[in-house]
Order: structure tokens, then C-alpha cells, then sequence
């Protein structure tokens, strides 16, 4: 806030409230500004004396709430008329009053959530050290003591009238100088430098500074790299004769191997797992293919999947392709190839 | 009153100190709260496990205690928000001493309140596609069902509650860091307090921000129970569909946390000898609420009969004419009418109202009454609905009563560590008021 960052050069302590509100009025009337009070409960009476502008808090909450406004009804919009329209019971799509309620609640929640926020915003807090708490007994301000603070004179002699006038005003006591919050920086700054002497103690070369380059310059061989240490001076090695990569296990078709058990297998799991959305016969006639937005999944025997070699569709099950899922978890790589097999059959079937 | 106090000073470490030592009375009591908890937690789990068939619940009482327990854990909250809101824009003063623990009745009532749709769901886990968020299957939540509006109005009542229950907090937890007795316990407040420390400037940024969270609030509880209502009276089911439903549920919430409240502030006001914070005037002014409130429910249900009457229809004349009152839960509507008509119409005489014992009885019989008129409502309605083929007679199983009754013991030991580790007193407001009554004294 306005205080944090700035000296203060003059603090009283009160006893009671109607000392603090006193002495307030008094030096306002003498001409003071700059002052801050700190007390153990809301003072209204003190605000314009203190000379306080009123805050814009509300501006930052309407505005908020207008915005919750907008996006709570266009969340629904999109969701109920846009992305996901569904027919309920010949209801309109864009039902106003049925919008009501959740935007509603998006307001108010916008609102208060800016309210919150938006006052701890404007207080910086949280801020868990303040000069002030250097000051013997100072946290009294949260229970039965009231401080005041004055933070620019025009001259010594315009403090020295000053603390008179407190004095006067009853204070029990008052402070002549407390420090500014870059004293808490410099000592965060030393702190800092000890830190980082300690992790130099940790470098090898012990006096030459850290070696920041340690992290970065590792001994290793980049891929592709050359390499002194094998006679072919590659870094990467030939795999033995006859690997192959552990997801290629099942990656051959044989077409003389497919059987009527393979193919009664296949079409058992197309039927379970497909067909819901490709349809039975594999030409997507089913009620969750002809709703699927925004896209319908593919005929399975139109010409374009017709020309997919037998790996790429055993690749659309394992991986999946645009909306639909990978069916790596519910088939095993001989019932994927079996589905494949009875994909075919359809394909065959439909252009015969 | 608070003029007998010494000086801000006691009256800080007498309101703070059963922060810092528990009292005699505590540690049985979170005992036997931990315990019924733990019946609470045993009886979700079975509801998980087995699903909601261990629930009574069957066709056509789909709703039961599930929902009773929600709209009614639900109304208790409001009158938390009421007390701390709506008496705050209309500078009721004397809410002061009792705001922080309305409030905090709140926020442990919807925590319980939030739960019961959840588990109702019967899969709990997939909650969350009730929030509209991008899903992959480019499926979303229907807004023109009420389910989605119980998520927004609940979701938002919750936070809201907690960030006006945290930010009223905020000058209290400063004392109670710099009262703490440790340094452990200074740090711990201290780290909560955000680092308040009372200036003029934070003074003011926090009064216009807990204003205008107090009239965002008062909107905001009125909207709640009218959507909880709406859950009803969007349906065609004879005692469900009419329109005096959001006033009517609006009200009769504001009542049953009355009693709550009640229940909880007079052994409060025991225990800790509060009495000089918590006045003779607080009970006469939470009698007349009764009074009022209780009033305004029993007019809701005269109400609700004539426009059953008003209205033709054979079934909601039967409903309301002949299934309640003569039908299977007969007994429940009787008791249910004498502990929410009767018993508020006592407190014309101002001796009951301020007389703690009158208070607490009643609390108990309107906290009670309240959850019958839920079950009246809701398993009333749906034990009869339009195919007397289809008629069920609907009895509770013990995980429902577990639920009910655990969910009391959850309530209660959140609240009782509120009790024991928050400053439950506004002690600013409370100092506040006293130098208020001091001046107007001089």
C-alpha cells in the first residue's frame, strides 16, 4: 500500500479510540497529511480526516459480474444450442428461462470471487512482514492499542510540533523513526549471496566461482553422433539380428492363416466393439454414428477405407484415428487382426 | 452490556481463550462426533460399494433420504447467510456477536448438503460431468435440466460462503496471532491473517468488500432454495408442481437454520459464558425471528392447500387432502405440523422468548419439523403418484439412517474444530460495538 514502501517517521501509540479520532482531527486541522492509523477495529469516523479516496472496488466487481453474466449464458449457449444440441421433448433449442438460473449463479459467483480478490489485490496481501512489526509491542494495534503514523515533515521543527501535538493528544508514547521495508530487501539480498557462497563450496574447483556449465555440458553421444570408442566411429549401435520393436509383435498379416473360427471371432468383435457406431453391416448405419457431430464415422466399405492396407486399419484400432478412441485396451492384437479380417469380408461382401 | 468489561485488552483474551485451551466439555464431545462421523464415512462406503440399492430408494420413491437430507441441510445454511448478510445491509447491529458462528454453520451444513446430490448421483465419480467443460466425447451437460442448476447454485453458495466467512475473519485472526501463547500458533494465524494489520486503508478496502459480499449474498441465498424448489416444481407430480414453491422452500429454509443456529448458540453461550457477548436481547430478537419465520411457513402451507383446493386437479386435492394427512406417513405430517406451526406461536409471550431453555426446546422440535416437512414433500408426494398400481409404501434402510445421522456428527465435529482453533466471536465487531456503547453512554 501507499505506506509500505515509505519511511515512517513518526508513530504515537493511543490508548483508546476516541483519543486516536481526536488527535487526527487535530493534526488534519493543522495542516498534516500522509498519516495512517492502526486499529484493533473498523473506524469509519477517521476516513475523512485521514483524507482516503474512495475505492474503486465496485467498478472492478460490476465489471466482473458482467463478465460472469456473459459467460455463464454463453457457456450454455454453446453447449445446448451449438456444440451439443439435444432435443428434449421438442423444447427449443435456445430456451431463455431454463438459461436463467445457472447465469444467475455465474454472476454472482464473477462478482464475489472480484469482491474477494480484488480487495486483497489492492491490500498486497498476503504480506506477512511489515515494517511496523519491528516496533516493541506494536502488535497491540490488533488488540487494545491504536498507532498512528506520519510519514513527511517539512522540517525538524515541523516533526518536533508534530509529536508535541501528539503528546497532547494523550499518547502514551511516541516513536521518532522507524526504518523503510528495503532494509528487510538488503537483508533478503545478504541471505541470498550466503546461499549462493554455500553452493560454490560445492563446485569441484573449489575458488573458482560456480560452474554454471557443469548442467549443460554433459559427456555423452548426441544420436548419430560420431563416436572414438567404436572401431565403425558411430555412437549408436546395431541392434542384434532378428529384433524387432517391441509394438511390431503382431504387425504380419497372413491372409492364408484366416480361418472361419478367425473370422467368426472377428465378426463376434466387431459386433461388440464397432458396431455401435459403424453399424452392423459396416456402413455406419447406427443411431450413435447418425448423431455423432460434427463428423460421422467413415463407411467401412466406401472406397477410401476399401484402399487402407490391412496394417493401416490394424493401426486404427490400436491407435485410434479423429474421434474415435484407441481399442488397444479391449482387443487383443489377434482379435484386432481378426476384426480386420472381418472388415474385409464386409468390404467384400458390400462390393460384390 | 458490554460496558461491564474492563478494557478491549480482557475482552480480546477472554474471547480468544478458548482458542488456546480446550474446554471441559470438548473432548467427549468430538468424541462421540468423530464417532458417528466415522458411521457417516462406514455408510458412504457401503452406498459406494453396493450402490444405491442399499438405500430404500425403489420406483416411484426414486428420491428419499437422499434428497431430504440435502434440502434440508441446504436450508439450515441460509440462515447462517441471512443472519451475516441480509441483518448487515440492514445494520442490525446485534448480529455481531453471532455472525461468525451463523456463518460458519453454513459452510459445515452445505458441506454436508453438497454431498447427498453427490452420492445420489450413484456414480459419485463421474460428478464431474456436470460441469460444462470441453470433453473429449463432445458431450455436454443439458442446462435446461435443474440437476446442472443445483451444481451452479450450490458451487456458488459454498464459495461464496466461505470467501464472506474468510474475509470477516481476516482482523480476528490478526489478534489471535498476536495473542497466541506460542510461536508455532503466532506463525500459524499469522500466515492466515494474510498479514492484517489494521490500517485505515485495509480498514476500509475490507468494509466495502464484506458489504458488497454481503449484498452479492443476499441474492444469491434467495436464488439457491428457489432452484433447489425448482427441482420440484418443474415436475408434473401432484404436490410438487406449483408455483409457491421457491418462497415457500426460501422460507422454510430460513426458519430451520433459525432453530440451528439456536442449538448451537445457547450452549455456546453456556459453556463459554458468553452471556455478556451474547445477550438477553439476541434471544428476543432470534425468538421473534422464529416467531416470523414460523409464521410465514405455517401461511405457506395454508397456501399450498388452498391452491391444491383452488385448482381442480382430483391428484394434488388427493395429495394434499387425503394421502398426507390420512395416508401411510400420516404421523409424520402430524408431528411435522405441530413442530412448525405450534411451536413458534409460543414466543409472542417475551419470558419464552428469552428464556434459553424455551429457546433450545424449540430449536430442537423446528429442526426436526423441518426435516419432516422435507420427507412429507418429497416421499409424500412420490409414495402416491397418479397409477395407484404403482403406489410403494417406503421404508429407510439402516445406511439411510446412517447418512442422516452421521452427517449430523460430521456437522458437528467440523464445527467443534471451528470452536476450538477459529476465533468464534467477532472480536473486532464485538469491540466495535463496545466503544459504540461506551460513546453513546458519555
Amino acid at each position: 500500500m501507499r505506506t509500505a514502501m515509505r519511511e515512517i517517521r513518526l508513530l504515537a501509540e493511543f490508548g483508546n479510540a476516541a483519543q486516536l479520532i481526536a488527535a487526527v482531527e487535530r493534526l488534519r486541522r493543522e495542516r498534516y497529511h500522509d498519516l495512517e492509523t492502526y486499529t484493533p477495529f473498523d473506524i469509519p469516523e477517521l476516513d475523512a480526516n485521514l483524507g482516503l479516496r474512495r475505492p474503486r472496488l465496485g467498478w472492478f466487481v460490476l465489471a466482473a459480474g458482467l463478465a460472469g453474466l456473459v459467460a455463464a449464458y454463453g457457456i450454455q449457449w454453446w453447449a445446448n444450442v451449438h456444440s451439443y444440441p439435444l432435443n428434449v421433448g421438442g423444447r427449443p433449442l435456445h430456451s431463455i428461462p431454463a438459461f436463467i438460473p445457472a447465469t444467475f449463479e455465474g454472476t454472482v459467483l464473477a462478482a464475489s470471487l472480484a469482491s474477494f480478490f480484488g480487495a486483497l489485490l489492492v491490500l498486497r496481501f498476503p504480506k506477512l512482514w511489515s515494517i511496523e512489526d519491528e516496533v516493541p509491542d506494536f502488535y497491540r494495534s490488533s488488540i487494545d492499542r491504536f498507532w498512528l503514523a506520519m510519514h513527511t515533515f517539512a522540517s525538524d521543527h515541523d516533526r518536533a510540533h508534530a509529536e508535541q501535538l501528539l503528546k497532547e493528544s494523550g499518547a502514551l508514547r511516541t516513536i521518532a523513526r522507524v526504518g523503510t521495508e528495503w532494509q528487510s530487501v538488503g537483508r533478503s539480498l545478504i541471505l541470498i549471496m550466503v546461499l549462493f557462497a554455500g553452493m560454490n563450496a560445492c563446485s569441484d574447483r573449489v575458488g573458482q566461482g560456480f560452474d554454471w556449465k557443469r548442467m549443460r555440458a554433459q559427456p555423452r553421444y548426441e544420436p548419430f553422433g560420431g563416436s572414438r570408442f567404436f572401431q565403425d566411429g558411430m555412437a549408436m549401435r546395431t541392434p542384434p539380428p532378428g529384433t524387432i520393436p517391441r509394438e511390431a509383435v503382431s504387425t504380419s498379416f497372413d491372409t492364408a492363416a484366416v480361418d472361419t473360427a478367425t473370422l467368426s471371432r472377428g465378426a463376434n468383435r466387431f459386433q461388440v466393439f464397432c458396431a455401435v457406431c459403424h453399424g452392423v453391416a459396416g456402413n455406419g448405419n447406427s443411431v450413435v454414428g447418425d448423431n455423432m457431430l460434427p463428423i460421422k464415422p467413415p463407411l467401412l466399405t466406401s472406397a477410401p477405407v476399401v484402399r487402407l492396407g490391412a496394417t493401416q486399419l490394424y493401426a486404427v484400432i490400436t491407435d485410434g484415428f479423429g474421434h474415435m478412441p484407441s481399442y488397444a485396451a479391449q482387443l487383443t492384437p489377434a482379435d484386432r487382426w481378426a476384426v480386420v479380417a472381418y472388415v474385409r469380408t464386409l468390404q467384400r461382401g458390400s462390393a460384390r | 452490556m458490554l460496558l461491564d468489561v474492563v478494557d478491549d485488552g480482557t475482552l480480546t483474551t477472554e474471547l480468544l481463550a478458548p482458542n488456546w485451551t480446550p474446554s471441559r466439555t470438548w473432548w467427549p464431545l468430538f468424541v462421540i462426533s468423530g464417532a458417528l462421523s466415522i458411521l457417516f464415512f462406514v455408510a458412504i462406503g457401503v452406498t459406494l460399494g453396493r450402490g444405491i440399492g442399499a438405500w430404500g430408494n425403489n420406483i416411484p420413491v426414486a428420491w428419499a433420504y437422499g434428497i431430504v437430507d440435502f434440502v434440508w441441510w441446504i436450508g439450515i445454511g441460509h440462515a447462517g447467510t441471512f443472519i451475516s448478510a441480509f441483518l448487515l445491509l440492514l445494520n442490525q447491529r446485534w448480529r455481531g456477536s453471532i455472525n461468525r458462528i451463523a456463518e460458519a454453520m453454513t459452510l459445515f451444513a452445505l458441506v454436508n448438503a453438497s454431498l447427498f446430490p453427490l452420492l445420489h448421483l450413484g456414480r459419485p465419480w463421474f460428478f464431474y460431468w456436470l460441469i460444462p467443460y470441453p470433453a473429449t466425447t463432445g458431450v455436454w451437460p443439458n442446462f435446461k435440466s435443474s440437476l446442472p442448476w443445483d451444481v451452479a447454485a450450490i458451487s456458488t453458495y459454498f464459495t461464496v460462503s466461505l470467501m464472506f466467512w474468510y474475509l470477516g475473519l481476516v482482523p480476528d485472526l490478526a489478534a489471535a496471532r498476536d495473542c497466541a501463547p506460542s510461536l508455532l500458533r503466532r506463525r500459524i494465524y499469522g500466515i492466515f491473517a494474510l498479514g492484517w494489520r489494521g490500517r485505515a486503508t485495509e480498514w476500509r478496502q475490507y468494509r466495502l468488500a464484506y458489504t458488497l459480499l454481503a449484498g452479492l449474498a443476499t441474492p444469491l441465498v434467495i436464488s439457491v432454495h428457489s432452484i433447489v424448489s425448482l427441482d420440484f416444481s418443474i415436475t408434473q407430480l401432484p404436490g410438487w408442481h406449483s408455483t409457491i414453491f421457491p418462497p415457500y422452500f426460501v422460507v422454510g429454509a430460513i426458519y430451520s437454520g433459525f432453530a440451528m443456529v439456536l442449538m448451537l448458540i445457547l450452549p455456546i453461550r453456556r459453556v463459554f459464558g458468553l452471556q455478556r457477548i451474547i445477550t438477553k436481547q439476541h434471544l428476543d430478537n432470534m425468538g421473534k425471528l422464529l416467531l416470523v419465520t414460523g409464521s410465514m411457513v405455517a401461511y405457506a402451507y395454508v397456501c399450498e392447500a388452498f391452491v391444491a383446493w383452488y385448482s381442480g386437479d382430483p391428484f394434488e386435492r388427493y395429495t394434499v387432502f387425503f394421502a398426507r394427512p390420512m395416508g401411510p406417513y400420516a404421523i409424520v405430517f402430524w408431528v411435522m405440523t405441530v413442530c412448525n406451526v405450534i411451536t413458534p406461536q409460543f414466543f409472542w409471550s417475551s419470558r419464552l422468548r428469552t428464556s434459553p431453555i424455551a429457546l433450545f426446546i424449540a430449536g430442537m422440535l423446528i429442526w426436526a419439523g423441518m426435516w419432516m416437512e422435507r420427507f412429507i414433500i418429497i416421499v409424500g408426494a412420490l409414495n402416491r403418484d397418479f397409477l395407484p398400481s404403482s403406489w410403494h409404501f417406503y421404508a429407510p434402510t439402516w445406511v439411510d439412517w446412517s447418512l442422516l445421522i452421521g452427517s449430523i456428527g460430521l456437522f458437528s465435529l467440523l464445527f467443534l474444530a471451528f470452536l476450538r482453533w477459529v476465533p468464534f466471536v467477532p472480536v473486532s465487531e464485538v469491540k466495535r460495538l463496545r466503544f459504540e456503547e461506551r460513546r453513546d453512554a458519555a
